[in-house]
């Protein structure tokens, strides 16, 4: 989750919403009820100690030219006497002293004597405060600040910090000091005390000289407040106002962007400040023109898209709206006339721009999460009266520019609903406080069972019934909610046949003695690579975290592989699988996904060759007959059958097989090819086998039926043929099956001989008929039919 | 006389067992003693001639001894042959291990899906999966999350890269959520499902973050007025004491995710410290657990149903992080790193 984690003073917060909690229980008050505090924590001034003085009289430092001797009335009858080399100190001044014993940034303030003239402590600098970066001179209060008190709790600073996690949906209200006063003093049952302390309409100019403004693109601006200052100092901030900015994480720059960033805090409206005499004719809010190029704020330039809403005057872009100023039009030290921009631009526009640049600013998260375009209006009263307060600006006038002005939202109510998805009868006098308590206008209609409520703009994430409901149910409290054991009919689940037999399958294999991996599903060309799949048959992901996983496996083979080879690090023998999905591209692309097995298995050592794959292909077999598949229907194939089948690219080609069923391939086995145990890094005792999951699952027994035990006994024979060594067992059990039959009950292989070209196969031989005991007669001729076919088929000859 | 000849005939057997050493010896005084022939097998055969007063006292006494005699027999051929035996010769070391049957382990994601899985069926529910790579329409706009919101900005999305013909767009899920829309386009309420499944973020790992984990979804839908909060609340609190197997409180924190209205964070109670605090509860006495809500009426929309007809809960959490809250494990990258040593502890 990436909500907006947003540092609240407390003592701000407390101010506009008049609570009476403490910073514990207002951070309990809003998890229960709206949203999670992060942490609290007291603000670190570390200025504990420093008091407000008056400097009474100054004289020169008898001993050196720079410095002067103050003394200082941190008391009523309580002067001391400092020496101090700001050039700005003078008398008359109220100043900040920290007295012998005071901790500044961990230096201890001390009585000393310099150039034989006794300091009894320090008179600070705004940087020796922490409070701006200011030291060429001390920092001078405003006049009226007693004496003696202590600067710590005068100015505030004796404050906590709350992080409070804002949900994304409130980023048009709750995303100030404002709209979080608001919500705490709904939650405390009251209206917020700022409301009624509103500041006063500002004075029209009768001629009205701020600039023109031209809204070209109205989609994308919904509303342009332009308001125009002359004759302003830039200058410092007062020091109330850098405090509210550094306990909210901000720092002070100077007065007009501090003002611009302090009404952002409180309104939760972005504000832009240019230089007037940077601009050009009027204003104008449209989307750039292709390569229009603007240097923001940054020293960056950006080549700008057709789809970005820019502000531009006569000669070009000067900011990217809603995202950052340009440098070009930016407020300096030399400005002397601004236009203060006060707008609301829509939030997917924002949102694409911030998202191409990568640009991460306040102004911009705030305006992606879509601004009430009401809000202006009372914005820009509240920075009429900031900017002429701090900087002694003269308004020239105000343009604003409003095509269609936001409506609020009607919503019907009905208890009954309310009722239906809390589980819970809320009536409808508690319905309607909890809404006007969060600023909704509820009215009763006719029917008693409804409520309609009118939104006001600030809050568009309220759309519907089940918006409001949400609201009921907070405010009413979750925890209040009992649990209901809910009455229903009894029904049957419906199984889930492929999540049944993944179960079957995976109990089997662990009793069998295969322990179940699950690894990453991407993997790296070199894993393509090294296991000879196609490269492009691969998904590939357009953001991969890093280049080594980059595609979306194919296979699970490849990193049973690498697991394989990690695990010969504590382990010398052992057995593993993965179940799970793989995915092919398929045609235009689209993602073929299917579940799949894999199984490795790692000897000892070999001693005998194949020895990896028999024993692979004994656990298969075993693995088969537990889950009751139709082994009569399973065939072997060579690879050379299935020049198809990708993963036969990674297994050795005359040691590996292809499990088909009516001639479809489902399944392979194999020892690793050479190239690829020397990619992996591998001994050759290894040997795989995977299945496409669901061809498994569908190859099991329908039913199981029972077969009469065998009344009349088998008799046994045993024979040994000589074949050419191409001829396979399968082959030779296939003759057998063909000239044994019908007495020819069954038949068990129990010896191969190779000798040059050479093989000799032995066979115990059963046979046998339901209703006797056969006759030696028969099963001689039986014998010599097999022994016939042998050699018509294949030239095998009984062996000697 | 005959009843002192059969108690002296007992007495001496009696005796002369208790000298014998040999199983050939014990044979030859079976002969003699409890044979066909034996002084004592002649006497019970003649009962038959004796007068009926004399039968009355020898016959019991006759076949008392009888048995007395082999019952010492075969005490003493037990004692022979268990005296046979050099037992110390025998003897093997029994602490030496056993012969090793290979014996697999199942992954400990896999151990806790199919309790979770167990507990559900067991309550009505259905087990459901789904893809894994999905349209952005399931696993986004469908759930009320449309392109160029900040709503996408909630989780970390990996992408496929397309191909100019397809104008779908792919991604590895973000959660299990993607399964909800597909299985109510294909089903009408009431439904009862749960999604377990593998889900992907694009950040990268350390010991408590994976790009790759296991997520838990749970979806309840009925008509209007059957399935709401306090459905949602008795349900959490079934599983949860089920699953850890003591009685688990839930919290309900409001949220917002797009895809359910209301929304909460639900936290249970700390299953360690029982809600009184301690370390891995941050001492808060409530574990953050997952997020769930009301389905948002869009998302039914989106499904095909009509606006306002079904209410129903969904809520999802993490596997992985309930497997490691049950077995105390510490680094969730062991989780995929296919290393035995690992995965044989459990």
């Amino acid at each position: 989750m990436t909500d907006k984690i947003m540092k609240y003073s407390y003592n701000w917060l407390k101010e506009l919403s008049g609570t009476k909690k403490s910073p514990q229980q207002l951070a309990e008050l809003l998890m229960t009820h709206a949203f999670e505090v992060e942490s609290i924590e007291k603000f670190q001034h570390g200025l504990d100690g420093v008091v407000v003085g008056k400097v009474m009289t100054l004289v020169k430092h008898p001993n050196a030219d720079k410095l002067r001797v103050a003394e200082i009335e941190i008391k009523k009858n309580d002067i001391r006497q400092i020496v101090c080399g700001a050039p700005n100190v003078a008398v008359g001044q109220k100043v900040a002293v920290a007295l012998p014993g005071v901790k500044l940034s961990g230096m201890e303030i001390k009585a000393v004597e310099i150039r034989g003239v006794e300091s009894r402590g320090m008179i600070c600098s705004a940087k020796e405060l922490n409070l701006g970066d200011d030291h060429t001179g001390i920092l001078v209060l405003s006049s009226d600040t007693p004496i003696g008190v202590s600067f710590v709790e005068y100015f505030g600073l004796d404050d906590s910090l709350m992080e409070v996690k804002i949900l994304p949906d409130r980023g048009s209200d709750a995303l100030s000091y404002q709209g979080l006063a608001r919500e705490i003093a709904a939650l405390d049952g009251v209206s917020p005390r700022f409301l009624s302390e509103r500041s006063k309409p500002i004075k029209a100019s009768s001629s009205n000289r701020a600039s023109q403004v031209v809204i070209d693109d109205k989609r994308g601006c919904l509303r342009y407040v332009g308001i125009a200052f002359e004759n302003i100092a830039v200058g410092e901030s007062p020091l109330w106002l850098k405090v509210r900015l550094l306990l909210s994480g901000l720092r002070p720059i100077n007065n007009i962007v501090d003002a611009t960033n302090y009404l952002m805090l409180l309104t939760g409206q972005p504000m832009h400040a240019f230089d007037m005499d940077q601009l050009t004719g009027s204003v104008t809010i449209r989307r750039a023109k292709k390569d229009e190029r603007l240097m923001l704020l940054t020293g960056e330039t950006k080549t700008l898209s057709p789809e970005d809403l820019v502000i531009a005057d006569e000669k070009g872009p000067v900011a990217l709206a809603g995202v950052m100023g340009g440098a070009a039009s930016s407020v300096t030290e030399k400005t002397k006339n601004i236009f203060l921009e006060i707008a609301t631009f829509d939030a997917t526009v924002i949102r694409r721009t911030k998202t191409r640049y990568n640009l991460l600013t306040d102004a911009g998260y705030r305006f992606e999460r879509g601004l009430d375009p009401n809000l202006p209006g009372v914005a820009a009263q509240e920075a009429a009266s900031l900017v002429h307060s701090l900087t002694g600006g003269i308004m020239l006038g105000m343009r604003d520019i409003y095509p269609k002005v936001a409506k609020e939202v009607k919503i019907k109510l009905s208890l009954l609903r309310v009722e239906n998805v809390l589980g819970r009868e809320i009536s409808i006098v508690e319905a309607g406080k909890y809404l006007t308590l969060l600023g909704l206008t509820v009215k009763k209609s006719a029917n008693k069972k409804i409520l309609d409520v009118i939104v006001p703009t600030r809050r568009p994430d309220l759309c519907d019934e089940w918006d409001l409901i949400e609201e009921i149910g907070r405010m009413y409290g979750y925890e209040k909610i009992v649990s209901v054991a809910p009455l229903l009919p009894l029904l049957p689940t419906d199984e889930n046949m492929e999540k049944n037999f993944e179960r079957r399958a995976k109990e089997y294999l662990v009793h069998s003695g295969f322990d179940e991996i699950m690894t990453y599903s991407f993997y790296g060309e070199k894993e393509v690579r090294g296991a000879f799949l196609p490269l492009v048959s691969h998904l590939e992901l357009a953001n991969p975290l890093s280049p080594d996983q980059k595609f979306l496996r194919m296979t699970l083979l490849p990193l049973l592989l690498q697991k394989a080879k990690e695990n010969l690090r504590s382990f010398n023998a052992f057995n593993f699988f993965e179940w799970g999905s793989v995915f092919v591209k398929g045609k235009a692309g689209v993602p073929i996904e299917f579940k799949s097995l894999g199984l490795l298995t790692m000897l000892q050592e070999k001693n005998i060759k194949g020895e990896a794959f028999s024993l692979m292909k004994g656990r298969v077999l075993a693995f088969f007959e537990s889950l009751h598949i139709d082994q009569g229907k399973i065939s072997w194939g060579l690879p050379k059958m299935f020049p198809d089948i990708p993963v036969l690219g990674m297994l050795h080609p005359t040691r590996s097989a292809v499990f088909a069923y009516d001639g479809q391939p489902f399944g392979v086995i194999g020892e690793i090819h050479p190239r690829t145990l020397k990619a992996f890094d591998l001994p050759p005792r290894v040997a795989v086998a995977g299945f496409v999951a669901e061809e498994l699952r569908k190859l099991q027994k329908k039913e199981i039926l029972f077969t009469p035990l065998q009344k009349f006994p088998f008799a046994v024979r045993d024979i040994s043929l000589t074949f050419p060594r191409k001829v396979t067992v399968s082959e030779v059990e296939q003759l057998l099956r063909e000239a044994g039959a019908p007495l020819l009950q069954k038949f068990e292989l129990f010896d191969i001989y190779d000798h040059g070209e050479e093989k000799s196969l032995a066979f115990h031989l059963f046979f046998g008929a339901p209703d006797r005991t056969l006759e030696s007669l028969e099963m001689d001729t039986a014998f010599d039919r097999i022994v016939a076919l042998a050699k018509e088929r294949f030239e095998a000859r009984l062996r000697d | 006389m005959l009843s002192e000849k059969i108690i002296g005939i007992q007495k001496e057997g009696e005796r002369a067992l208790s000298s014998i050493k040999t199983m050939a010896e014990l044979e030859m005084w079976e002969v003699k003693y409890l044979g066909r022939k034996s002084e004592l097998s002649e006497i019970l055969k003649g009962l038959k001639d004796l007068a009926s007063e004399e039968k009355r006292v020898v016959g019991p006494l006759g076949n008392a001894a009888k048995e007395s005699l082999m019952k010492a027999f075969e005490e003493t051929k037990e004692t022979l042959f268990e005296n046979s035996i050099d037992w110390e010769r025998e003897r093997i070391d029994v602490t030496a291990p056993g012969t090793a049957v290979p014996r697999g382990h199942l992954h400990p994601i896999t151990l806790v899906e199919q309790q979770i899985e167990d507990i559900f069926v067991s309550l009505g529910f259905t087990v459901v999966d789904g893809p894994e790579v999905d349209k952005e329409w399931y696993n986004f706009d469908a759930l009320n999350i449309p392109r160029d919101h900040p709503a996408r900005d909630m989780q970390d999305t990996f992408w496929i890269k397309g191909e100019e013909k397809n104008k779908d767009r792919y991604l590895p899920r973000t959660h299990t959520s993607n399964v909800q829309v597909r299985y109510m386009e294909a089903h009408t309420p009431p439904l009862r499902i749960i999604i377990p499944g593998r889900i992907f973020r694009n950040e990268a790992t350390d010991a408590s973050h994976e790009h790759t984990f296991h997520q838990f979804e749970c979806l309840m839908v009925d008509k209007e007025g059957v399935v709401s909060v306090a459905t949602f609340k008795h349900i959490a609190e079934t599983f949860f004491s089920q699953f850890f197997g003591k009685k688990v409180r839930i919290r309900l924190r409001p949220s917002f995710f797009p895809f359910t209205e209301p929304s909460f964070e639900f936290d249970i109670n700390c299953i360690l410290c029982d809600g009184k605090g301690c370390p891995v509860c941050k001492q808060a006495g409530w574990l953050e657990i997952g997020g769930a809500g009301m389905v948002n009426q869009k998302v039914f929309e989106a499904a095909g149903y009509p606006r306002g007809k079904y209410q129903g809960f969904a809520w999802g959490f993490g596997v992985t992080r309930l497997a490691m809250m049950k077995y105390k494990i510490t680094d969730i990258r062991l989780m995929m790193s296919g290393d035995l040593r690992f995965i044989r502890q459990f």
